[in-house]
C-alpha cells in the first residue's frame, strides 16, 4: 500500500467482507460479526468486531480503540420491531427519539442487535433520498404501458366445452395461455420455467401439460382461470423421439430404445405407474424411421412399411408395406399428426393423408408437400388444408371431408395478407354447426385467428416476445420546422443556388413564399396539411420535450418493428425473410445502429442491422428508414461479420457509417460509400475483439490504413490465465452516447476527487472452475486501446449469472456467492486523485494514471435477471440502476445505495458528503418497483435512452413481455407536475393585477377628495 | 482662579471698543490690583497668555479636525463590534447570519464609495491622512467580512467550487468491439 499526500492506493482484493450472524429472531438472518470498515480516507482498516455486542440490555458498536461509536437497541417481535438508539451521534439520538415517540412507549428488553444502528441510519438517510416517485392511482398507465406476449405456438386447441370459448395454447417460450377468440386477448397465462419446454398438451376436462426434462412435470390447469388443478412429476430419459399421448384417463409415454419401443402408462390424475412394456421393433435399429401417435395408436413408418399398434392393449406391431398404397419413397418419409384420427405421410413433392382405422391406415387424400393439414375434433369429420401462396402473398384455406376425401367447397377461402405475408401452419381448428374457425401460426411467430369461410379476425405479433435488440429514436420535426432546417442545414451544392448574401436572401425569400403558399392553401382547405401523408404520420412529430419517440425492435423471428413509445402501438413492421441473427456464445445478437438521426432533414434517417444470411451464413446488412419502416437496401456482405463499430464522426451527409471486421481480420466499411470517411478517421479508431473459448482478447488499430483501404493492425493481445476451465462470462464497454457532467466528486473538506473517466475502459469477467474453491470469478478492467489492465479483482466461490453495468467511472455487477448462497452486487469506482493529469484531453496511450479504486460489495436479496443504468441527455441527473428481478418486478435502485464509498463508520465528514452509511443488505422497497403490479415476465434486456428533458430517462424492458416507462432519477426537476394548478395561479395573478388597478383608482380619488377639503 | 481671571482679561481685549463693559472697571482695578501684587515665583503671565492666545486662534478648526478624525476612525472603531457580532452569528448558514454578513460586507463598501462625499465638508491639511485611515478601516472591515464569508464557506476558494466549470476531457481515441460474433 503506497501512499502519497494526494493519493492513496487502495486494497485491490474484492473479497467480500459481508457476514451474517445467526440471529434469526429478527429478520431471518441478520447482519453483524465482522464488517470491513473504512476511515474517512477510504482505506480499509482492520475489521470492526461486533460479535461481542449481543449482550443483554444493549448492543454496542465499538471501533478499534474501544471507543463507543454508538449503540442500538432493537426490540424484537415482542414489541413490534421498534428501534431505539440510545447513544451515538446526536442525529441518531434525535432520530431515535423521533421513532420512539412515533412508536409509543418503548419496552426495554428483548433482543438486541447491532443492525439496529444501521437500520436506523438507513432510515434516517432514506428520508432524504426519496428518489423514487410513487404513483397515484390515476397515474397508472399514464407514463407506462405493458404488452403481454406468449411466443410462437407449439400446441393449440379450441376449448368449446366450458362456458366461454377460448383458445388454449402452449408456446415455444414455455407459456400456457388462454386467448379470447374474439379479440385475441390473453385470458390467463402461466409462465413455466425458462428451460421447461412443453412436450405435450392435451385438452380434456382440464388442460393437461407435460413439460420439462429430465424431470417431467405433468400438470392440469383449470381451463377457465388457469389455476393449477393437480400436478405430479416423473423422471424420464431424454429423447427427441419420445412421444406422449393422453387417452381415456391414461398418459402414455413412448420412447424408442434400440430395437424396442418402450411404452409406459400412467394414471393421468394420480401419476400412478401402470407399468411399462417393451414392444419389439427391430426396424428402429438404424434410426431410419418416424413415429407419430394418432389417438392411442402408435404409427411408425420406415422406408418400406407402416407399423402400428394400439397403446392400450399392447399387441405386437402390425405391418403394412408402403407399396400397397403405391408409395415408393426414396428416403424415410416424415409423419405428422392430423388431429385425433388421421396422420399424414410427407414425401418429397406430395403428402398423403391416412385415416387410422381398426384395420390399419387408409389413404384418403393427397395434398402438396407444403400444405398444412389439420382435422377438426369431434364428429364434424372435416379436415382443413392450408396452402401458402408466396407468389400472391396469400393463404389458401380449403376443407376436405374425412369420410370421402373430397374437398368441401363451401369452406374454401383465400386470405390475402399482402406485405405481412409469412408462411403459416394450422395449429387448431374447430367446427361447430357449420361455423368453422382455425388458428394459424406463422413462421414470423404471428398467431392469427381465421373464421372459415371468412377472413383473419385478429393477429398477434408474437415476434415481440423474442426481441433481440432495440433502439429508441427521435421522431422527425414537423414539416414547417423541417422547411426551416432544410433552408439552413442542407449542403450548398444540393440546392444549386448561389452562395453568399444574395443567395441566402433568395433562398429565404423562396422558402417564405413557399410557406405562405402552404399556409394559404391550408387555411382555404385546398390541400390537406402535408404531414398527413400516412395514416399515423400526423402524430409522429417530435414534441417539445422529446418524450415522444420511436422504438425500433429487431426480433429473432426475422422481423423488425417500429413502436410508438407513448402508447405502444405498432407503427410499422418489416419482414426480413433471409435475415438471421448473429450469435455471441449461444445467445442471439443483432447489432443495430442509427447511421443517421432524424435531425438532418433533407436526408432520410437511416438505421442498419447486421446479421447473417439464413442460407449461406455470410454477413447480411439491412438498411432501413426507422420512422416509416422502409427497407432501403439488403446487402449480402460476402464475408462473415466478426466485429463491428460505428464511426464517431459523421461525414458531410451526416452519415455515421460502420467499420466491420470480418473473420479473416479484413476491414470493411458499411455502407461502402462511408469508406472515405472511415479512412479519414482511421488514425483515432481502435477495435477490440474477444474469443471467449480461448480467453484471448486482441486490440486492433486502423492507423495503418492506406488512402484506399482500411487495414487493421493488431496492437495488443491479452490472454487470460487459468487454462481451459475458464469461461469468459461478460465483456462490457461503456455506452458511447453517454456524457458525464460532473468531472469529480466533492469530498467533505470541499476538495475534489477527480473521476477516472476512461471511455475506452472495458470490464471483463471470467469464471474459472477450481478444485478447491469450486468457482472463482475474476474481473479485469482493461483499457481497450492500449490493452493495459487497469484493475483486477477476484471473488472466490462465486459464479455466474453475472450482470454488469459499466458507466461513467463506476462498475457494478451481480454474481452468485456460492459460499453464502446468495446474490451479491460488487461495486467499483475509479478516481484519478485530487488533481488531473491532463485537463483537456484523454488519451489511453499517453495516460499513465493508475486510478484509485474504491470497492464494496452488497447483499442483494433477490437474483437479478438483467441490469441497466439510466442515461440522460447531459448526464447531470443522478444515475439509477434498473434491475429486472425474476419475480417480474422491475426495481429502480439509486446508484447511491451501491456507492462503494458508503462508510461503515459514520463520521461527520461522510455525512457532509451525503454518503449513506454502509449496510450490507440492499433494500428492495416496494415503492421502488417501477412496474407496480404489472408483472413483466422473463426479462432478457433493458434499454434506456435519454429524452429531451434532462431529468427523464426512457426505459424499455423486453423479454416475454414488453414494458415501457419513463423514470426521473432526480425527480422531474425541469418539469411542472401534472397537478400543477395553472388555473389557480393565473387567477391569482389576474386578481392581483385587477386589484392593484382598482386600488390605484381608489387611491387617486381619495387623494383628490382630500385635496378639495 | 488666577487663570480664569487672566482669560477673562484676554476676552475683554477682544471685545469691540464701542461696547460698554460695566464690570470691567472693577475687574480692571482688580486686575491692576493683582498686577500690583508680585507674581509668585516662577509665574510667567506672558506664557499663559501665549498659550491661551494660540488655542483661541484654532478653536473652530480644532473642532473640525477632531470631528473629521472621529469620522476617519469610525470604521476602525467598528471592528471590535463587528468581531463580536461575527462571533455571535456563528458559521451556520441561515437567514440572520447571512443578513449580518451581508451588512458587514455592504457597509464598508458603501462608505468607501461615499468617501469623497463624507470628507467633502471637511477641509484641512490632514485630510489625506484621514482619508487613508478611513480607507484602512473600511478595508479592515471588508477583510473581516470576507473572513467571515470564508469561514461560512461562502467564498469559492475550494477546488470543488469550480468543479461545475471543469470541461470534460476531449476523447482522442475511439473504441468499439466486444465478443466475436459467430
Amino acid at each position: 500500500m503506497e501512499s502519497t499526500p494526494g493519493q492513496r492506493q487502495h486494497q485491490q482484493s474484492v473479497q467480500t467482507r459481508l457476514f451474517y450472524r445467526e440471529n434469526s429472531q429478527l429478520y431471518g438472518s441478520t447482519a453483524g460479526a465482522e464488517i470491513a470498515t473504512r476511515n474517512q480516507h477510504h482505506n480499509i482498516i482492520p475489521a470492526l468486531k461486533s460479535s461481542s455486542i449481543v449482550g443483554s440490555g444493549k448492543s454496542e458498536l465499538r471501533d478499534e480503540s474501544h471507543r463507543s461509536i454508538g449503540f442500538a437497541v432493537l426490540c424484537g417481535p415482542a414489541c413490534g420491531s421498534r428501534i431505539v438508539v440510545v447513544g451515538g451521534p446526536l442525529i441518531g439520538l434525535i432520530a431515535g427519539m423521533a421513532l420512539t415517540v412515533a412508536s409509543g412507549p418503548v419496552s426495554k428488553s428483548s433482543d438486541m442487535c447491532s443492525k439496529g444502528y444501521y437500520i436506523l441510519w438507513t432510515l434516517f438517510f432514506l428520508q432524504f433520498f426519496t428518489c423514487v416517485s410513487c404513483l397515484f392511482e390515476d397515474q397508472i398507465g399514464k407514463f407506462d404501458w405493458r404488452q403481454r406476449y406468449i411466443g410462437k405456438i407449439r400446441f393449440a386447441a379450441f376449448d368449446a366445452v366450458s362456458g366461454t370459448r377460448k383458445i388454449l395454447v402452449a408456446t415455444e417460450q414455455n407459456v400456457l395461455a388462454a386467448l379470447h377468440p374474439k379479440s385475441g386477448n390473453i385470458l390467463w397465462q402461466q409462465v413455466l420455467e425458462k428451460d421447461e419446454s412443453v412436450q405435450h398438451m392435451h385438452v380434456g376436462k382440464e388442460l393437461v401439460s407435460v413439460s420439462g426434462g429430465p424431470r417431467v412435470h405433468v400438470r392440469a390447469w383449470d381451463k377457465t382461470n388457469g389455476l393449477l388443478a393437480w400436478e405430479w412429476s416423473l423422471s424420464q430419459q431424454q429423447s427427441a423421439r419420445a412421444r406422449w399421448a393422453v387417452d381415456k384417463g391414461r398418459l402414455y409415454h413412448v420412447v424408442p430404445l434400440d430395437g424396442q419401443l418402450e411404452v409406459s402408462a400412467f394414471s393421468l390424475e394420480s401419476g400412478f405407474d401402470l407399468g411399462s412394456r417393451r414392444l419389439a421393433a427391430p426396424w428402429t435399429a438404424g434410426g431410419a424411421y418416424d413415429c407419430v401417435l394418432v389417438g392411442a395408436t402408435v404409427v411408425c413408418v420406415t422406408q418400406h412399411s407402416f407399423y402400428w399398434t394400439s397403446l392400450a392393449d399392447g399387441g405386437a406391431f402390425a405391418e403394412v408395406p408402403l407399396a400397397s398404397f403405391d408409395l415408393t419413397p426414396a428416403a424415410v418419409p416424415v409423419l405428422s399428426g392430423v388431429g385425433e384420427l388421421a396422420f399424414s405421410l410427407r414425401l418429397p413433392g406430395k403428402q398423403t393423408v391416412f385415416l387410422m382405422g381398426d384395420k390399419g391406415p387408409r389413404a384418403i387424400h393427397e395434398a402438396s408437400a407444403t400444405a398444412s393439414l389439420l382435422a377438426t375434433p369431434f364428429d364434424s369429420n372435416i379436415m382443413f388444408k392450408l396452402e401458402n401462396k408466396p407468389d400472391s402473398s396469400a393463404l389458401q384455406v380449403s376443407a376436405v371431408s374425412l369420410n370421402t376425401g373430397v374437398e368441401v367447397d363451401e369452406y374454401s377461402s383465400t386470405l390475402i395478407l399482402g406485405s405481412k405475408f409469412s408462411p403459416c401452419t394450422l395449429t387448431a381448428a374447430i367446427c361447430i354447426k357449420d361455423e368453422c374457425a382455425a388458428v394459424l401460426s406463422g413462421d414470423d411467430h404471428t398467431i392469427s385467428f381465421v373464421n372459415i369461410p371468412g377472413q383473419i379476425t385478429w393477429t398477434r405479433e408474437e415476434a415481440l416476445a423474442s426481441i433481440i435488440s432495440t433502439e429508441i429514436i427521435d421522431l422527425p420535426v414537423s414539416d414547417l420546422d423541417a422547411a426551416i432546417e432544410s433552408e439552413f442545414g442542407s449542403k450548398q451544392e444540393d440546392l444549386g443556388v448561389a452562395t453568399g448574401i444574395v443567395g441566402m436572401v433568395m433562398r429565404r425569400l423562396t422558402s417564405q413564399v413557399m410557406q405562405i403558399k402552404v399556409l394559404a392553401q391550408t387555411v382555404l382547405g385546398l390541400v390537406q396539411p402535408a404531414s398527413s401523408s400516412g395514416p399515423s404520420r400526423a402524430s409522429l412529430i417530435r414534441d417539445t420535450f422529446g418524450l415522444h419517440k420511436m422504438i425500433v425492435a429487431v426480433t429473432s423471428a426475422g422481423k423488425a418493428f417500429g413502436i410508438d413509445n407513448l402508447r405502444g402501438e405498432l407503427i410499422w413492421q418489416i419482414q426480413l425473410p433471409r435475415f438471421a441473427p448473429l450469435h455471441v456464445g449461444k445467445s442471439p445478437v443483432v447489432p443495430l445502429y442509427v447511421l443517421r438521426t432524424t435531425s438532418h432533414v433533407p436526408f432520410t434517417p437511416l438505421c442498419a442491422i447486421l446479421g447473417k444470411d439464413r442460407l449461406t451464413g455470410e454477413g447480411l446488412a439491412v438498411a432501413f428508414e426507422p420512422i416509416k419502416g422502409l427497407v432501403l437496401s439488403s446487402d449480402a456482405l460476402g464475408y462473415k461479420v466478426q466485429q463491428v463499430m460505428q464511426l464517431p464522426h459523421p461525414d458531410d451527409e451526416f452519415l455515421r457509417g460502420l467499420v466491420v471486421l470480418d473473420d479473416q481480420l479484413k476491414v470493411h466499411a458499411y455502407p461502402p460509400e462511408s469508406k472515405a470517411n472511415a479512412i479519414k478517421q482511421a488514425a483515432s479508431l481502435y477495435m477490440f475483439t474477444t474469443w471467449p473459448a480461448k480467453g484471448t482478447f486482441a486490440g486492433f488499430s486502423f492507423a495503418h490504413s492506406t488512402k484506399q483501404d482500411l487495414v487493421a493492425t493488431k496492437v495488443w493481445e491479452l490472454q487470460l490465465p487459468d487454462g481451459p476451465d475458464r469461461e469468459v462470462v461478460a465483456v462490457v464497454g461503456k455506452n458511447p452516447t453517454e456524457r458525464v457532467n460532473s468531472q469529480g466528486r466533492v469530498l467533505a473538506d470541499r476538495s475534489v476527487m477527480y473521476k477516472y473517466i476512461n471511455p475506452n475502459l472495458i470490464a471483463i469477467i471470467s469464471q474459472v472452475s477450481d478444485s478447491s474453491h469450486k468457482y472463482i470469478l475474476n474481473m479485469y478492467l482493461v483499457d481497450g486501446v492500449s490493452g493495459a489492465v487497469v484493475h483486477s479483482a477476484t471473488h472466490k466461490r462465486a459464479r455466474a449469472p453475472v450482470n454488469v453495468v459499466h458507466s461513467e467511472n463506476w462498475l457494478v455487477y451481480s454474481y452468485f456467492n456460492e459460499k453464502m448462497r446468495r446474490t451479491e452486487l460488487a461495486s467499483f469506482e475509479l478516481y484519478e486523485g485530487k488533481s488531473r493529469s491532463n485537463t483537456t484531453a484523454f488519451s489511453s496511450k499517453s495516460n499513465s494514471v493508475r486510478p484509485l479504486v474504491e470497492q464494496q460489495a452488497y447483499i442483494f436479496p433477490s437474483t437479478v435477471d438483467t441490469m441497466k443504468e439510466t442515461i440522460t441527455e447531459k448526464g447531470i441527473t443522478s444515475k439509477h440502476l434498473i434491475m429486472a428481478l425474476p419475480n417480474g418486478n422491475i426495481l429502480e435502485l439509486p446508484w447511491m445505495f451501491v456507492d462503494p464509498r458508503r462508510p461503515t463508520v459514520q463520521t461527520g465528514e461522510m455525512r457532509d458528503e451525503g454518503v449513506i452509511p454502509y449496510t450490507p443488505e440492499l433494500p428492495i422497497p416496494p415503492d421502488a418497483i417501477i412496474n407496480y403490479n404489472q408483472t413483466v415476465n422473463r426479462v432478457r434486456g433493458i434499454h434506456t435512452a435519454p429524452s429531451g428533458l434532462e431529468s427523464t430517462c426512457l426505459v424499455l424492458v423486453y423479454g416475454l413481455d414488453l414494458f415501457y416507462i419513463r423514470v426521473a432519477p432526480s425527480k422531474a426537476f425541469d418539469l411542472l407536475k401534472d397537478d400543477f394548478d395553472h388555473f389557480l395561479i393565473a387567477a391569482v395573478l389576474l386578481g392581483l393585477v385587477i386589484a392593484s388597478y382598482v386600488t390605484k383608482k381608489l387611491a387617486a380619488r381619495k387623494a383628490r377628495n382630500q385635496a378639495w377639503k | 482662579m488666577r487663570e480664569t481671571a487672566t482669560s477673562g482679561a484676554s476676552k475683554s481685549q477682544k471685545k469691540p471698543r464701542w461696547a460698554l463693559d460695566f464690570g470691567s472697571t472693577r475687574f480692571k482695578s482688580d486686575n491692576a490690583c493683582s498686577v500690583s501684587l508680585p507674581s509668585p515665583p516662577g509665574y510667567n503671565p506672558s506664557a499663559v497668555q501665549v498659550h491661551a492666545e494660540s488655542s483661541k486662534e484654532n478653536d473652530s478648526s480644532h473642532l473640525i479636525i477632531k470631528k473629521s478624525w472621529d469620522l476617519a476612525l469610525g470604521p476602525i472603531k467598528q471592528v471590535p463590534m463587528n468581531l463580536f457580532l461575527m462571533y455571535m452569528a456563528g458559521n451556520s448558514i441561515s437567514i440572520f447570519p447571512i443578513m449580518m454578513v451581508g451588512m458587514l460586507i455592504i457597509r464598508p463598501f458603501k462608505s468607501l464609495f461615499t468617501m469623497q462625499q463624507a470628507f467633502k465638508v471637511i477641509e484641512g491639511n490632514q485630510v489625506i491622512g484621514q482619508k487613508f485611515v478611513y480607507l484602512i478601516g473600511n478595508i479592515l472591515n471588508i477583510a473581516l467580512a470576507l473572513y467571515k464569508c470564508h469561514s461560512m464557506g461562502l467564498l469559492p476558494t475550494h477546488s470543488s467550487d469550480w468543479l461545475a466549470f471543469v470541461e470534460p476531457q476531449q476523447r482522442i481515441e475511439y473504441l468499439g468491439g466486444g465478443i466475436s460474433f459467430t
